[in-house]
Parts: structure tokens; C-alpha cells; sequence
């Protein structure tokens, strides 16, 4: 292996991939935040802080809850970081720290559900696919994207909380079904299963703005 | 329940819309020293020194430096010592003096004294207020100021 700044070969120990790097840097992190360094903690928050959020948002609809229970989740993680061994990645373990703690809390509120709602950034009146879809010859042509996206997360919200969680994990936020498996702690296929049916709920709540 | 392909294209594009949703502008620029700071009320709560620092920051230094906590050691251990020390030799101060005399002194008495010096204290209080003469004003304290007088008696006719 050369050295690109000198091109000669080093010594020391290989190159290691950025995703090793990070992963090493990360560890380093949580070694410092067990031995009580808040500055470690602070970084690693800063690294997932809006995946959790978004997750827990998606979930609940309703951006006091998600900023309360993403804060949460984020201390319950800290205290329990002693325990954190490393098996699987600090973001899997995150999340389902941040999962299991949403999914009570839906329990505990079940039918009182309040919905307050983040506004659209800027990018989604030029989103094409979304111009599309309201934009078509549907009978709901007239409607416009903060309507469609009210009547979205009250779809959602009709879901159970297992159900949405897979939509929200895998079509919203992109993760894979492994990622989703084992954030979930079941197999694949149950994720799966949990995703077909999922869909098939929803397209049946809102067949009127998908026709 | 069966839907058509096209339907399920356009619900992952409505989906799309969910992830424009966007917290106010400017929320996770404090969000991280948000938790961080409860982190440490909950820190400080938890704390049982966290009432008296002082004590906490002489354990921290303790904890930290053995040589410190060597020294503390042996002070503690030392006045300790010197403390068991100190009791013993009061102790054996009090019993040295001179009892051969106290006994002479006491075999020369008169049988009366020595009655005298066991006679208990009438007058010492009782707790109990129905026996406790001594009060003021007590319920049998009036019966020392009652005094004789005539009265002259004449049968009614």
C-alpha cells in the first residue's frame, strides 16, 4: 500500500474504508459518553437526531409528541448505554430504543389521536411525482398538497402501529428489510407480510386521490 | 382486496410527500443540547452529593488521586488511635484518686450522716400532678392557708 502524499509504502496498519472509520469513530464516541462525556453523547445525537425524530413524527403525526419522545428516547439511550454491547449498530439500537417507546405511547393514547401536522418545505410544490398526482385528470384535481397531506396522515393514523411503522420505516424513510427486521426484532418475512398488508390498507383509505 | 399496480405506483409517490414535511426551521440546531441538558438535571437530581458539592469534589479528588486517599486514610486512622488513646487514659485518671482515703474518710462518720446521705429527697417533683406538692397553687396547696373562726350558732325557735 503506498502513501499517496510521499508514494511510499507504508508501514502501519492498512487504510480502512470510510464506513470502518466512522464506525471505529463512532464506537469511540460511545466509550466516551459511557465514562460520563456529554460532548461524546452530543455528537452522536447530532448523528441520528433527525432520522429519530422523523421516524417518531411519521408515527405519531404530531410534531410535539415526536420532539418530546425523540428527547426521550435519545436519554433513555444515554442511561442505558452501560448495557449498549455492541452486537448491533448504536443506530439500530437507537432506533429501537426510540420505536418501542412510540409504540407504548400510541398504546397509552390509542383513540386520542391529534394530529398537528409539520408544514412542506419548499421542494415539494416542484416535486414532480407530486405535481402529478394532483395535477391528473382525478376527481380530486382540485385539491391541493396541504389537503392531500392531511388526508395521507390520517390514512396512516388508521393503520395499527406495527403496520405503520413498517410504511414509515421502509417507504418513507428508505431502510432496508433487514434494517427494518432488526430494529423490529422479527424475521424478514414478517416484514414483509406487514408491508403488503399495510399498502393494501391504505390504497384502500385513499383509492379517491390514487385513482 | 386487490389493487390494481398503477394504484400502488401512485400511492409510494403520495408517500413521497411525507418526507417534505419538515420540522420549524432551525429545531435540530439546539435539539442535541436540549437532551443534553436534561441529561444533566437528571444527573444533578440523581446526585446524593449534589445537595453538599463540597463532599462530591472531595471524593472526586479521593477517587482520582490514591496518594490523596492514602493520606486521608491514615489521618482518619490516626485520630482514630489517638481518640481510643485519649478516652483510656481519662478514664484511668478518674479511677487513681486516692480511694484508700475516700474509705477512711467515710468508716469516721456518724450513723446519723450516713442516714442523712441515703435519706431520699422529699422534695423532688413528681411527674405524676396529683402527688406533686411542690406545685404552686397545687390541688392541696390551699389547705395551709385555712384558718378557724367562730361562728355563732343559734337553733332556729
Amino acid at each position: 500500500m503506498t502513501d499517496e502524499a510521499s508514494g511510499k509504502a507504508s508501514e502501519g496498519k492498512p487504510s480502512e474504508s470510510p464506513a470502518k472509520t466512522a464506525q471505529s469513530d463512532e464506537m469511540e464516541l460511545i466509550h466516551r459518553a459511557r465514562r460520563g462525556d456529554t460532548g461524546a453523547y452530543d455528537d452522536l445525537v447530532r448523528r441520528y437526531q433527525e432520522r429519530i425524530y422523523a421516524t417518531i413524527y411519521h408515527m405519531t403525526s404530531n410534531h410535539e409528541d415526536a420532539n418530546d419522545l425523540a428527547q426521550e428516547a435519545f436519554i433513555k439511550a444515554y442511561q442505558a448505554l452501560q448495557s449498549f454491547k455492541g452486537g448491533s449498530s448504536f443506530y439500530t439500537w437507537v432506533y429501537r430504543i426510540a420505536v418501542n417507546k412510540t409504540i407504548n405511547f400510541l398504546k397509552q393514547r390509542k383513540n386520542r389521536v391529534q394530529i398537528s401536522l409539520n408544514d412542506l418545505d419548499f421542494n415539494a410544490e416542484h416535486d414532480p411525482d407530486l405535481v402529478a398526482l394532483i395535477s391528473d385528470n382525478t376527481p380530486r384535481r382540485d385539491l391541493n398538497l396541504a389537503e392531500l397531506q392531511e388526508k395521507l396522515n390520517a390514512a396512516l393514523q388508521k393503520l395499527s402501529e406495527h403496520h405503520r411503522l413498517v410504511v414509515t420505516l421502509h417507504d418513507i424513510q428508505g431502510l432496508s428489510h433487514e434494517e427494518i427486521a432488526a430494529i423490529m426484532d422479527c424475521n424478514i418475512g414478517t416484514v414483509r407480510s406487514r408491508l403488503f398488508y399495510a399498502r393494501q390498507q391504505l390504497q384502500a383509505y385513499l383509492s379517491d386521490y390514487l385513482k | 382486496m386487490s389493487n390494481p399496480p398503477e394504484e400502488f405506483e401512485k400511492l409510494q409517490k403520495l408517500l413521497k410527500l411525507k418526507r417534505h414535511e419538515q420540522p420549524p426551521p432551525g429545531y435540530f440546531n439546539n435539539f442535541s443540547s436540549r437532551v443534553i441538558s436534561r441529561i444533566e438535571k437528571l444527573q444533578i437530581s440523581n446526585d446524593p452529593w449534589a445537595k453538599a458539592p463540597w463532599v462530591g469534589r472531595i471524593f472526586a479528588v479521593l477517587e482520582s488521586n490514591p496518594i490523596a486517599a492514602g493520606l486521608f486514610g491514615i489521618s482518619v486512622c490516626g485520630l482514630l488511635i489517638s481518640g481510643i488513646f485519649y478516652s483510656q487514659s481519662k478514664d484511668a485518671g478518674e479511677f487513681s484518686m486516692n480511694p484508700a482515703a475516700d474509705d477512711l474518710a467515710d468508716a469516721g462518720k456518724p450513723a446519723a450522716d450516713w442516714s442523712k446521705s441515703v435519706k431520699t429527697d422529699s422534695t423532688a417533683p413528681s411527674v405524676n400532678p396529683m402527688f406533686n406538692t411542690n406545685v404552686p397553687g397545687g390541688i392541696f396547696g390551699s389547705l395551709d392557708k385555712l384558718s378557724v373562726q367562730q361562728v355563732n350558732f343559734s337553733p332556729a325557735n
